[in-house]
Protein backbone atom coordinates (compact mmCIF):
# COMPACT_ATOMS: atom_id res chain seq x y z
CA UNK A 1 0.00 0.00 0.00
CA UNK A 2 1.52 3.41 -1.18
CA UNK A 3 2.04 6.23 1.49
CA UNK A 4 0.17 9.39 1.03
CA UNK A 5 3.32 10.94 -0.38
CA UNK A 6 3.94 8.30 -2.82
CA UNK A 7 0.35 8.59 -4.34
CA UNK A 8 0.82 12.52 -4.69
CA UNK A 9 4.21 12.04 -6.29
CA UNK A 10 2.58 9.33 -8.59
CA UNK A 11 -0.02 12.07 -8.86
CA UNK A 12 1.92 14.66 -10.01
CA UNK A 13 4.24 12.79 -12.01
CA UNK A 14 1.05 11.47 -14.04
CA UNK A 15 0.02 14.96 -14.79
CA UNK A 16 3.36 16.35 -15.63
CA UNK A 17 4.52 13.79 -18.32
CA UNK A 18 1.42 14.48 -20.16
CA UNK A 19 2.32 17.06 -22.64
CA UNK A 20 -1.34 17.75 -23.71
CA UNK A 21 -1.71 18.94 -19.90
CA UNK A 22 -0.62 22.52 -18.62
CA UNK A 23 2.85 22.83 -17.57
CA UNK A 24 1.98 24.39 -14.47
CA UNK A 25 0.94 22.62 -12.10
CA UNK A 26 1.07 23.46 -8.60
CA UNK A 27 0.27 22.21 -5.03
CA UNK A 28 -2.76 23.65 -3.14
CA UNK A 29 -2.13 27.39 -3.63
CA UNK A 30 -4.55 30.04 -5.33
CA UNK A 31 -2.92 31.09 -8.29
CA UNK A 32 -2.53 34.48 -7.67
CA UNK A 33 1.77 34.54 -7.91
CA UNK A 34 1.53 32.99 -11.13
CA UNK A 35 0.87 34.90 -15.08
CA UNK A 36 0.98 31.66 -16.63
CA UNK A 37 -3.14 29.94 -17.87
CA UNK A 38 -3.77 27.54 -18.24
CA UNK A 39 -2.69 26.20 -15.21
CA UNK A 40 -3.73 23.19 -13.10
CA UNK A 41 -4.21 23.33 -8.65
CA UNK A 42 -4.29 19.99 -6.93
CA UNK A 43 -5.03 19.13 -3.75
CA UNK A 44 -5.55 16.47 -1.13
CA UNK A 45 -9.16 16.31 0.38
CA UNK A 46 -9.50 15.53 3.66
CA UNK A 47 -12.72 13.07 3.81
CA UNK A 48 -11.64 10.68 6.41
CA UNK A 49 -12.87 10.89 9.51
CA UNK A 50 -13.93 8.57 12.26
CA UNK A 51 -17.68 8.59 13.66
CA UNK A 52 -20.15 6.55 15.31
CA UNK A 53 -21.37 3.40 14.05
CA UNK A 54 -18.38 2.89 11.44
CA UNK A 55 -16.98 0.10 11.30
CA UNK A 56 -13.14 1.68 11.62
CA UNK A 57 -11.73 4.61 10.04
CA UNK A 58 -11.30 4.29 6.07
CA UNK A 59 -7.28 4.55 6.16
CA UNK A 60 -7.65 3.63 1.97
CA UNK A 61 -9.67 6.58 1.13
CA UNK A 62 -7.42 9.06 -0.85
CA UNK A 63 -9.37 12.04 -2.62
CA UNK A 64 -7.79 14.39 -4.26
CA UNK A 65 -9.17 17.86 -6.19
CA UNK A 66 -7.87 19.13 -9.35
CA UNK A 67 -8.98 23.01 -10.24
CA UNK A 68 -8.17 23.72 -14.16
CA UNK A 69 -8.09 27.55 -14.44
CA UNK A 70 -7.82 29.26 -17.65
CA UNK A 71 -8.84 32.47 -19.21
CA UNK A 72 -12.43 34.21 -19.64
CA UNK A 73 -13.86 32.61 -22.97
CA UNK A 74 -11.53 29.61 -23.81
CA UNK A 75 -14.07 27.15 -22.85
CA UNK A 76 -13.04 25.06 -25.81
CA UNK A 77 -9.67 24.95 -24.00
CA UNK A 78 -11.19 24.51 -20.43
CA UNK A 79 -12.80 21.07 -22.52
CA UNK A 80 -9.77 19.95 -24.15
CA UNK A 81 -7.91 19.61 -20.76
CA UNK A 82 -10.77 18.25 -18.03
CA UNK A 83 -11.17 15.66 -21.15
CA UNK A 84 -7.31 14.29 -21.40
CA UNK A 85 -7.62 14.48 -17.20
CA UNK A 86 -10.07 11.98 -17.44
CA UNK A 87 -8.08 9.81 -19.60
CA UNK A 88 -4.58 10.82 -17.37
CA UNK A 89 -6.07 9.75 -14.06
CA UNK A 90 -7.75 6.89 -15.40
CA UNK A 91 -4.71 5.35 -16.46
CA UNK A 92 -3.60 5.93 -12.25
CA UNK A 93 -6.75 4.36 -11.41
CA UNK A 94 -9.19 7.56 -10.15
CA UNK A 95 -12.34 7.71 -10.48
CA UNK A 96 -14.13 11.06 -11.29
CA UNK A 97 -16.31 11.77 -8.48
CA UNK A 98 -18.90 14.62 -7.95
CA UNK A 99 -20.65 17.12 -11.12
CA UNK A 100 -19.16 19.26 -13.02
CA UNK A 101 -19.07 22.73 -12.00
CA UNK A 102 -17.80 25.86 -12.94
CA UNK A 103 -16.71 29.39 -11.31
CA UNK A 104 -15.34 33.24 -12.02
CA UNK A 105 -12.59 33.71 -9.78
CA UNK A 106 -12.86 37.47 -9.77
CA UNK A 107 -9.92 38.32 -8.08
CA UNK A 108 -7.97 37.02 -11.42
CA UNK A 109 -10.33 37.35 -13.84
CA UNK A 110 -9.59 33.49 -14.84
CA UNK A 111 -12.48 30.72 -14.97
CA UNK A 112 -11.82 27.56 -12.81
CA UNK A 113 -13.69 24.14 -12.88
CA UNK A 114 -12.91 21.94 -9.67
CA UNK A 115 -12.83 18.29 -10.38
CA UNK A 116 -12.47 15.77 -7.75
CA UNK A 117 -11.07 12.06 -7.73
CA UNK A 118 -10.89 9.20 -5.92
CA UNK A 119 -8.16 6.66 -5.96
CA UNK A 120 -9.35 2.97 -6.65
CA UNK A 121 -7.80 0.57 -4.74
CA UNK A 122 -5.22 2.07 -2.62
CA UNK B 1 -55.06 -31.85 -7.22
CA UNK B 2 -53.54 -28.55 -6.86
CA UNK B 3 -54.85 -25.52 -5.06
CA UNK B 4 -53.85 -21.89 -4.72
CA UNK B 5 -55.32 -19.16 -2.84
CA UNK B 6 -54.43 -16.14 -5.15
CA UNK B 7 -56.48 -13.84 -3.33
CA UNK B 8 -54.41 -14.14 -0.08
CA UNK B 9 -51.48 -14.13 -2.30
CA UNK B 10 -52.68 -10.41 -3.19
CA UNK B 11 -53.65 -9.58 -0.14
CA UNK B 12 -50.12 -10.80 1.34
CA UNK B 13 -48.17 -8.83 -1.28
CA UNK B 14 -50.37 -5.55 -1.14
CA UNK B 15 -49.64 -5.96 2.65
CA UNK B 16 -45.85 -6.10 2.38
CA UNK B 17 -45.67 -3.15 -0.52
CA UNK B 18 -47.76 -0.97 1.86
CA UNK B 19 -45.11 -1.94 4.99
CA UNK B 20 -42.04 -1.39 2.63
CA UNK B 21 -42.89 2.04 1.44
CA UNK B 22 -43.98 2.92 4.74
CA UNK B 23 -40.30 1.93 6.11
CA UNK B 24 -38.83 3.01 3.62
CA UNK B 25 -40.14 6.40 4.17
CA UNK B 26 -39.14 6.38 7.91
CA UNK B 27 -35.67 5.17 6.89
CA UNK B 28 -35.27 8.06 4.34
CA UNK B 29 -36.66 10.66 7.63
CA UNK B 30 -33.95 9.40 9.69
CA UNK B 31 -31.05 9.20 7.04
CA UNK B 32 -32.27 13.01 6.44
CA UNK B 33 -32.19 13.89 10.04
CA UNK B 34 -28.70 12.23 11.09
CA UNK B 35 -26.95 13.22 7.52
CA UNK B 36 -28.27 16.94 8.11
CA UNK B 37 -26.65 16.62 11.63
CA UNK B 38 -23.38 15.91 10.35
CA UNK B 39 -23.22 18.44 7.80
CA UNK B 40 -23.87 20.61 10.30
CA UNK B 41 -21.19 19.69 12.61
CA UNK B 42 -18.78 19.58 9.48
CA UNK B 43 -20.03 23.36 8.39
CA UNK B 44 -17.39 26.06 8.95
CA UNK B 45 -19.08 28.91 11.02
CA UNK B 46 -18.56 32.35 10.51
CA UNK B 47 -22.10 34.23 10.86
CA UNK B 48 -23.27 30.34 11.13
CA UNK B 49 -26.08 31.03 7.82
CA UNK B 50 -24.85 28.34 6.26
CA UNK B 51 -24.70 25.93 9.21
CA UNK B 52 -28.02 27.37 9.92
CA UNK B 53 -29.32 26.36 6.47
CA UNK B 54 -28.49 22.97 6.16
CA UNK B 55 -31.89 20.79 6.08
CA UNK B 56 -33.19 17.57 4.42
CA UNK B 57 -36.62 17.33 2.39
CA UNK B 58 -38.52 14.29 1.34
CA UNK B 59 -41.97 14.19 0.49
CA UNK B 60 -43.02 18.03 -0.08
CA UNK B 61 -41.57 18.76 3.69
CA UNK B 62 -38.60 20.38 4.79
CA UNK B 63 -36.98 19.72 8.07
CA UNK B 64 -34.00 20.73 10.30
CA UNK B 65 -33.08 24.27 9.07
CA UNK B 66 -33.08 27.09 11.93
CA UNK B 67 -33.56 30.70 10.94
CA UNK B 68 -34.73 31.14 7.11
CA UNK B 69 -36.52 28.99 5.17
CA UNK B 70 -35.52 30.70 1.88
CA UNK B 71 -31.71 29.67 2.37
CA UNK B 72 -33.30 25.81 3.30
CA UNK B 73 -33.27 23.32 0.57
CA UNK B 74 -35.87 23.16 -2.41
CA UNK B 75 -38.44 20.97 -1.42
CA UNK B 76 -38.92 17.31 -3.40
CA UNK B 77 -42.85 15.44 -3.54
CA UNK B 78 -41.13 12.02 -3.44
CA UNK B 79 -41.71 10.14 -1.07
CA UNK B 80 -38.85 7.82 -2.18
CA UNK B 81 -35.96 10.02 -2.13
CA UNK B 82 -34.53 12.91 0.48
CA UNK B 83 -31.77 15.44 -0.38
CA UNK B 84 -30.11 17.12 1.92
CA UNK B 85 -28.27 20.64 1.65
CA UNK B 86 -28.70 24.25 0.67
CA UNK B 87 -30.25 27.03 -0.68
CA UNK B 88 -27.47 29.48 0.12
CA UNK B 89 -26.07 31.33 -2.87
CA UNK B 90 -22.31 30.83 -1.56
CA UNK B 91 -22.26 27.12 -0.77
CA UNK B 92 -20.76 25.44 -3.62
CA UNK B 93 -17.84 28.47 -3.60
CA UNK B 94 -17.21 27.25 0.18
CA UNK B 95 -17.58 23.87 -0.82
CA UNK B 96 -15.18 23.69 -3.76
CA UNK B 97 -12.85 26.65 -3.01
CA UNK B 98 -12.29 27.80 0.02
CA UNK B 99 -8.83 28.45 1.37
CA UNK B 100 -9.35 28.01 4.92
CA UNK B 101 -9.44 24.33 5.49
CA UNK B 102 -13.60 24.05 4.61
CA UNK B 103 -13.08 22.92 1.12
CA UNK B 104 -14.86 19.81 0.81
CA UNK B 105 -17.22 19.73 4.06
CA UNK B 106 -20.12 18.47 1.99
CA UNK B 107 -17.96 15.82 0.59
CA UNK B 108 -16.51 14.76 3.56
CA UNK B 109 -20.28 14.25 5.41
CA UNK B 110 -21.16 12.22 2.79
CA UNK B 111 -18.47 9.49 3.33
CA UNK B 112 -19.32 9.79 6.85
CA UNK B 113 -22.90 9.29 6.38
CA UNK B 114 -22.99 6.35 4.10
CA UNK B 115 -22.13 4.06 6.51
CA UNK B 116 -24.56 5.05 8.54
CA UNK B 117 -27.45 5.28 6.11
CA UNK B 118 -26.52 1.56 5.26
CA UNK B 119 -27.09 0.49 8.84
CA UNK B 120 -30.59 2.88 9.11
CA UNK B 121 -32.00 1.03 6.27
CA UNK B 122 -30.98 -2.67 7.44
CA UNK B 123 -32.70 -1.66 10.64
CA UNK B 124 -35.77 -0.28 9.46
CA UNK B 125 -36.67 -2.07 5.96
CA UNK B 126 -36.96 -5.38 7.51
CA UNK B 127 -39.72 -3.86 10.46
CA UNK B 128 -42.89 -4.84 10.28
CA UNK B 129 -42.55 -8.09 8.24
CA UNK B 130 -42.81 -12.14 9.10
Amino acid sequence: MKTQAQLRAELYNALKDDTTLPDEIFWIGKPTATDTFPCIIYSILNTVGGYAFQDGLVSEDFTVQLDVYTDVGADANMDTIVNRLNTVMESIHYRNIGGSIEFMDADINKIVRPTRWEKINV
Amino acid sequence: MITSNAKQIQKNIDKFVKIQAKNTTEALEEVGHRGVGIIKGNSPTVTSRLKNSMSYTIDGKVEDYEESKNDAVNSISDKKTVILGTNVEYAPSVEFLSQKGSKGFMLKSFKQLKPIANKIFESVLGKGLK
